[in-house]
C-alpha cells in the first residue's frame, strides 16, 4: 500500500487520478486546502497533518471526517507503507 | 494621490508573496498613496479565520491584515468566486468588501498602478 504526501491542492488533483483503494493520503502545507476534495474521495483514507491545518486556520471541525495527525503519527505512517510518494506541484 | 492597488494571489505561508506585497503596500501607504488590496485566487486564503502562525513559527497572516486600518489601509476587496470555489470561512475581524468580477476590472481601471508582485 502505498502512503501519498500531498503539499498542494494541485498536487491533490495529480494524486488523486492515480490512487489505489487501500492507499493513504497525508495533506501537508498547503496540501490541506484540498481537505474538502480528499472528503470526497471513497475507499482511501486521508490525514491532515495538524500543524499545518492548524497555522492554516483549517480547524478538525471544518475539515471532519478527516483526521489530523501530529508529527510522530506521520513517521509511524511512512514506516508502515511503501512507497511513499511526494505530490508536490 | 496616487491610487495603488496591491493584488495578493497566492496562499500565505508557503511564500513570502503576501506579506511582501503587504509590505509594499504599508510603504506606499506611508508615502501617502491611496492604497487597495484585491485578494484573489489562492491569495483568498490569507482571509480564513483562526490562523495560527505560531503552530509551524511563522506570523499569523491574518493579524498582519487586522493592523492594515492603523496603516491607513481600509479597503480590502476579495474575488466573490475565489472565496466561494474554495469555501473559505473569513476572519470576522476583517472589514472586506467582496467583488465580482466586473467590480475587479472596475477597480483596476480606477488605479493609477496595480502591484501584482513576484509570479
Amino acid at each position: 500500500m502505498s502512503l501519498h504526501l500531498v503539499f498542494s491542492v494541485q498536487g491533490f488533483h495529480a494524486c488523486q487520478c492515480r490512487l489505489q483503494a487501500d492507499d493513504s493520503v497525508v495533506l501537508l502545507g498547503d496540501g490541506v486546502y484540498a481537505w474538502s476534495q480528499a472528503a470526497q474521495v471513497p475507499g482511501i483514507t486521508a490525514y491532515l497533518l495538524a500543524a499545518d491545518a492548524k497555522t492554516r486556520g483549517i480547524s478538525p471541525d471544518i475539515s471532519a471526517p478527516l483526521a489530523h495527525i501530529d508529527y510522530p503519527a506521520l513517521v509511524s505512517l511512512t514506516a508502515e507503507h511503501e512507497p511513499v510518494v511526494s505530490w508536490n506541484e | 494621490m496616487k491610487r495603488y492597488l496591491f493584488v495578493i494571489s497566492r496562499s500565505p505561508y508557503r511564500s513570502s508573496h503576501a506579506m511582501e506585497q503587504l509590505e509594499a503596500a504599508m510603504v506606499a501607504a506611508v508615502f501617502d498613496g491611496q492604497v487597495s488590496i484585491l485578494f484573489r485566487d489562492e491569495g483568498v486564503w490569507n482571509l480564513q479565520e483562526n490562523q495560527s502562525g505560531e503552530a509551524s513559527q511563522q506570523k499569523t497572516l491574518s493579524k498582519v491584515l487586522a493592523a492594515l486600518p492603523s496603516y491607513e489601509i481600509e479597503d480590502l476587496y476579495a474575488c466573490q468566486d475565489s472565496l466561494v470555489t474554495r469555501q473559505v470561512q473569513m476572519d470576522k475581524a476583517l472589514t472586506v468588501k467582496t467583488l465580482s468580477l466586473a467590480e475587479q476590472s472596475e477597480l483596476i481601471a480606477a488605479s493609477d498602478a496595480v502591484v501584482t508582485g513576484q509570479p
